[in-house]
């Protein structure tokens, strides 16, 4: 049998748990709790927690509890044990929805990339009221966003997000891990990303000529078919 | 052994492993695969399907291999009812199949077998689309017969899935659907047939400035040999920034239809089969045959949907009718026409979910009175005799233990209206009707 204590189910007494990422919950939902609960009540959904040291614990999720624990005065808590690896955190955080979800954009499905707008939409105050859900799936979903650096870009397709308000909504719910740009690029898509400045510049490497009266459309011609 | 001999010698009260482990390899092999196409508890994701399948090439073994399974095979306990299939039992085994098939990593999956030994039914994959195409089919009887029969629908597998757009509420939008869907299809390089099938109307014609049909229709579905191609017109797309023309094909409505013949006399010169029977003739040369199918139940709907594999309901939140109407139609006349289907063995329509078309700016009342309205909708659906569940038909991503009430829905858009005032589809014309139609199509079909 093990001697370790991860995994148990534990009335701990509530001085020896420390608060770790508090809770941003409105206090009327606390006070709520609290009065239900009352100072000898059971918390029935119990605290996770972590030992930091011999009788010394840290919250790890559920911070809610912990607040209403200490709004109700309870002098032990039923605590869950949990180990202190990241990933132990990171699940618990997820499970007790604490933590802002995140969707890896370079590399997301068009099903992840419609579900993050729609919960983005759904929001009470959410600054992209009026922009055309449609639209944005179909257009990042169709963008080299595998390329992307940061979510400028998104400004660029034409779909009423601009660089202010609605963009750092969007910074919120998603994050890049970007491919470097392939030496040779014959993607249109991406082609047409790029100023002409740079598409100049490209050409030039590859060595193509008279270059100085064509325009940016006949450029990304020329780049793609080569 | 052979198929008889095994089903003979298996005990009555078989459980899932000994029906897996005694009956389902003799089974494939009647149905044509050898020892080497097939692999039990085949991993898909982080779960296993019973058995999956798939023909050897000469330099790929599937049981080595692993890769690209064409079959996926679901095995029950003889105990487990999967005859009535309004059974808990039999929802449960069919949902669980439908699980595995949609998984990302069976794309190449074609057909589901569900069988408890007792029972079998075969689901066909056609994209997003899962459908039965038998009936539960009684294994005890002539079990060669079922073979075969099973045997034909693999060798020989349909091109096309016939969707049929109908509501008999009129005016939610089934024509601007059907002709969205097949130029957003079109545009996904698909290769699409559209059926005007309403001829009162013949709108889907007008839309595209192409003048009906005279006659021609009505000799083809009263004939038994008669070609469909005859009367198929191609809607082509041009505009200078195209490298090639996009478009369809489309079969027009017949304006004599409705003016020569009335209808007691449609009825009896044309079978409810007919229209079934003229696209089955075609459907080798489309991956998606839309027919829009007229409002209200008689003759043409009824021809309409009885040809279709599944039956796409547009309705308007804001319309009380065209939400009864839709319930009606998935358990009144949908039913009607899987009992006709099923006398000549084969199964479907299927109803796919409801969606809300020309939702304008709702707001959170309107949203309450149309849920509201779905809930009554949907408890009379219960309360009936037959004890028909329509929330996943109006609540598609609804779970166990998750509320979900978000609906499928095309907004209003003045684009959509507008092309048809161009005669042309608004998929073609305009990319924000284009890219909401896409949606759809994503939803449902790919």
């Amino acid at each position: 049998m093990s001697l370790s204590d991860v995994g148990n189910l534990m009335c701990l007494p509530f001085d020896e748990i420390e608060p770790g990422e508090p809770s941003e919950v409105h206090e009327y939902l606390i006070q709520f709790a609290a009065n239900q609960l009352g100072p000898e009540g059971r918390n029935w959904i119990p605290l996770v927690v972590k030992e930091t040291a011999p009788d010394q614990y840290q919250v790890v999720g559920n911070a809610f509890i912990y607040a209403v624990a200490a709004e109700a005065g309870l002098g032990e808590v039923w605590c869950i044990i949990a180990d202190d690896s990241p990933e132990t955190v990171a699940i618990t955080q997820a499970l007790a929805q604490e933590t802002q979800p995140k969707t890896n954009l370079s590399t997301a499905s068009r099903e992840e990339i419609s579900a993050a707008i729609d919960y983005l939409m759904s929001q009470a105050d959410s600054p992209l009221k009026g922009t055309n859900p449609a639209s944005l799936v179909a257009r990042l979903d169709d963008a080299p966003r595998q390329y992307w650096k940061d979510l400028k870009p998104i400004t660029k397709l034409g779909c009423r997000i601009t660089a202010g308000k609605k963009l750092k909504a969007l910074e919120q719910i998603f994050y890049l891990t970007p491919k470097p740009l392939p030496e040779v690029i014959t993607d249109r898509a991406l082609l047409e990303s790029l100023n002409t400045q740079q598409l100049k510049a490209m050409a030039k490497k590859r060595e193509i000529e008279g270059l100085s009266k064509l325009k940016k459309a006949d450029l990304v011609k020329l780049l793609a078919a080569a | 052994m052979s198929l008889e001999q095994t089903l003979q010698f298996l005990p009555s009260d078989a459980t899932e492993a000994i029906v897996e482990g005694n009956f389902s390899k003799p089974f494939l092999k009647a149905l044509g695969f050898e020892d080497l196409e097939m692999v039990p508890q085949f991993p898909v994701s982080n779960r296993a399907v019973d058995h999956a399948a798939r023909k050897n090439t000469s330099n790929d073994i599937f049981l080595e291999s692993f890769k690209n399974p064409h079959l996926y095979m679901e095995v029950k306990a003889r105990s487990e009812n999967l005859a009535d299939q309004c059974h808990p039992n039999y929802c449960r085994a069919a949902q669980q199949l439908k699980h595995y098939l949609l998984d990302p990593a069976s794309k190449s999956v074609k057909w589901g077998l569900l069988t408890n030994s007792l029972h079998a039914q075969l689901f066909r994959k056609h994209g997003k689309v899962v459908h039965p195409v038998t009936p539960c089919l009684p294994l005890d009887g002539d079990i060669k017969r079922v073979v075969k029969d099973l045997k034909q629908h693999l060798e020989s597998p349909r091109r096309a899935l016939i969707v049929a757009v109908y509501n008999n509420k009129g005016g939610v939008g089934k024509t601007t659907t059907t002709l969205n869907l097949a130029a957003t299809l079109a545009l996904l390089k698909k290769r699409v047939l559209v059926v005007d099938f309403d001829p009162n109307q013949s709108d889907l014609g007008d839309a595209l400035n192409l003048k009906p049909l005279r006659g021609k229709i009505l000799d083809i579905l009263k004939s038994k040999e008669a070609d469909a191609r005859d009367i198929i017109t191609s809607y082509k797309f041009e505009h200078p920034k195209l490298p090639e023309p996009l478009g369809f094909d489309v079969i027009l409505a017949d304006e004599d239809l409705i003016s020569d013949v009335d209808e007691a006399k449609l009825k009896q010169q044309v079978k409810l089969h007919a229209l079934r029977r003229v696209l089955e003739s075609v459907q080798g040369e489309y991956d998606y045959i839309l027919i829009d199918a007229p409002p209200n139940w008689r003759v043409f709907a009824q021809k309409a949907i009885y040809a279709a594999d599944v039956v796409l309901i547009p309705a308007r939140h804001d319309n009380l009718h065209s939400l009864q109407n839709a319930g009606m139609a998935i358990t009144r006349f949908i039913p009607e026409m899987q009992a006709e289907r099923r006398r000549f063995g084969e199964a479907g329509p299927m109803a796919l979910p409801i969606f809300m078309n020309n939702a304008f700016r709702i707001s959170d009342a309107q949203l309450q009175l149309m849920h509201q309205a779905v809930a009554k909708i949907i408890k009379d659906g219960r309360s009936s005799p037959t004890k028909f569940d329509l929330t996943p038909y109006f609540y598609p991503k609804f779970r166990k233990g998750h509320k979900d009430l978000r609906m499928i829905s095309i907004p209003y858009m003045a684009y959509i209206s507008r092309a048809d005032f161009m005669h042309i589809p608004a998929a073609f014309a305009f990319k924000p009707a284009r890219e909401q139609y896409l949606n759809l199509v994503k939803e449902y079909f790919l």
